[in-house]
């Protein structure tokens, strides 16, 4: 590795951590994998608790209780789903200055005109992110996992199953956070590619859920965008595991292609002025 | 080592260079004036490919030059310290020498040696400049690029500055100073380029360009004590055509058609001791950088 890409590395990782964004996002994962599984469990107990008043107005909860309340699992879930939509915003936003935020603010132009390379420039943000990303997801579904098996009554939870719910998860962030990446740096406009990001996030998914639906195809159940469903379900039961190895592989290929487009975009905005043109 | 011909740059419907000229050699300090908004830093941007042209070409005599830039109001990245933002500064550059050497170095130039171990973030306006200067330094670039490099400063940041600019000029560096505070360029610049309506202007060494803008020689003369005999004396010396005398701006006198500077002075000195007059101040009286900056931008001065 050269000197340069040595010292981007640096770069970012010095901008990750001392700029808190290190913390904002660990402090919001660990957040919801406390928050949540309690959330459920407390939720729960209330109903619980107000089931006689329930009951004298003709309504029978026993069932939505129990769910609520029984088992561990309940709290990973809602934790994991809470953070494929709220997390996933909130961890985007906190991106935008790795993602295009240098152009906006123009503290990229004396690095850039020092001689900073596209490569040094590109490739560390698509190392540091999306890992740390990962293993923030993966140490956030771990602590989720200890408090719905100290909150909840019921243990049902197997931790080989939260282990991959966790990385399901943390591959599916780490896959929105490389187009981010790739989009902000190319456009320089940091807020505009998390605003697709997260659309994408949103419409993506159905669109494909929508289009497999009665239909026959491996390319459809294999799709990336269906990552944060088999998290999800990866509690209970993780998938085949050819099918989870081909979803994240292929979630692995899309990611390196957007690298690649990440420094095509930088390599199709080099400028040299200094060619001689003949004046008319 | 810069040849810049007919450069043409537009934002949308807005023409901002309509073929610029720029002509600058090796150890020029080329003050690059012109009012807001007229094109400087777009031109800089250009040289430095920060921006395309649309027109016109940049060529540096056909060699590959390394180009130290400070951009206007250089944004810095204010997690790091000055010295951890120089090392990564060098390794862009792929500075061949000792970084943490050469680090040392421009910091020590910049006088920043000891602010420098502050996190960016904490800088005041000068110290972020003064950094910036030492990441255009850092290279030892063939061409300097400064691009308001005191603006926004106190007077004392912009004192501090201008030093480490005028150190850089007497040590023979090629730069270029964008800048409207023509204070500053006369200070330190040999060369001047007057921007205006998208082209050059004026352009030339400064002493030129004054005395093509000069409408004659006029000597202005300063007495302790200002009586008629002393007055009339003055007035009356030879190859003078017309004169102004008051206790306040004191005796001017200007020359005939034709004469010249040196003929004019030893013509006025030579009066004065005949007629055993002592000044108290004597001196040629041309137009400052800023009545032809001021002159040439609104249009009431040109070289045709």
């Amino acid at each position: 590795m050269n000197l340069q890409t040595k010292a981007s590395f640096k770069k970012e990782l010095l901008a990750f951590f001392r700029t808190k964004a290190f913390i904002i996002i660990l402090l919001v994962f660990i957040g919801f994998s406390i928050f949540d599984p309690l959330l459920i469990r407390g939720l729960g107990l209330l109903m619980d608790a107000m089931s006689e008043t329930y009951d004298e107005m003709g309504m029978d909860v026993s069932q939505i209780s129990e769910m609520m309340g029984s088992a561990a699992s309940m709290g990973v879930q809602q934790f994991l789903g809470d953070i494929m939509g709220i997390g996933l915003i909130v961890g985007l936003l906190l991106m935008n200055r790795f993602a295009g935020g240098e152009q906006k603010k123009r503290s990229i132009i004396i690095p850039r005109s020092s001689g900073l390379g596209n490569f040094s420039y590109i490739t560390p943000k698509f190392f540091i992110y999306p890992l740390a990303v990962l293993i923030l997801m993966v140490i956030a579904t771990l602590s989720a996992s200890v408090v719905s098996a100290l909150a909840f009554a019921v243990n049902d939870l197997v931790i080989f199953n939260v282990v991959i719910a966790g990385l399901l998860m943390g591959v599916n962030f780490m896959m929105y956070v490389c187009f981010h990446l790739a989009l902000g740096t190319a456009m320089g406009k940091p807020g505009l590619s998390a605003a697709i990001c997260i659309g994408a996030s949103m419409i993506v998914p159905l669109i494909f859920s929508i289009l497999s639906t009665g239909i026959e195809n491996e390319m459809l159940a294999y799709n990336p965008f269906s990552l944060g469903a088999m998290s999800l379900v990866a509690i209970y039961e993780p998938a085949p595991l050819t099918e989870t190895i081909i979803t994240v592989a292929m979630t692995l290929g899309i990611m390196v292609i957007v690298y690649l487009l990440a420094l095509f975009a930088q390599n199709a905005k080099k400028i040299d002025n200094s060619g001689n043109e003949i004046l008319i | 080592m810069l040849r810049i011909k007919g450069l043409r740059k537009s934002y949308k419907r807005f023409s901002v260079l309509k073929g610029l000229d720029m002509n600058l050699e090796k150890g020029d300090v080329y003050g690059f004036l012109g009012p807001n908004g007229c094109g400087k830093t777009t031109t800089m941007n250009i040289i430095c490919n920060i921006i395309t042209k649309d027109g016109g070409e940049v060529n540096f005599d056909g060699k590959k030059i390394k180009i130290g830039y400070l951009p206007e109001s250089p944004a810095l990245y204010g997690y790091m310290n000055g010295y951890e933002y120089l090392d990564f500064i060098g390794a862009c550059c792929e500075y061949r020498g000792d970084i943490k050497a050469r680090t040392a170095e421009v910091l020590e130039i910049t006088g920043m040696t000891e602010g420098a171990k502050r996190l960016i973030k904490g800088y005041s306006r000068g110290m972020n400049q003064r950094v910036g200067i030492a990441a255009a330094l850092y290279g030892e670039p063939d061409l300097i690029i400064l691009d308001e490099p005191t603006s926004a400063l106190d007077p004392e940041g912009r004192a501090e500055v201008m030093e480490i600019i005028r150190k850089l000029a007497a040590g023979g560096s090629t730069i270029v100073l964008c800048t409207h505070i023509l204070s500053d360029v006369e200070r330190v610049a040999n060369k001047v380029g007057i921007i205006r309506n998208g082209v050059m202007a004026v352009e030339g060494d400064i002493w030129d360009v004054k005395s093509k803008f000069d409408k004659g020689n006029v000597i202005n003369i300063k007495l302790r004590e200002y009586t008629p005999q002393a007055i009339t004396a003055i007035c009356s010396a030879d190859l003078v055509e017309r004169s102004n005398a008051n206790s306040v701006d004191g005796i001017t006198l200007f020359a005939k058609d034709g004469v010249s500077e040196k003929e004019f002075y030893n013509k006025v000195i030579m009066n004065l001791a005949e007629n055993n007059i002592l000044p108290e101040g004597l001196e040629f009286r041309r137009l400052s950088l800023e009545q032809i900056y001021i002159g040439v931008t609104n249009g009431s001065l040109s070289l045709n």
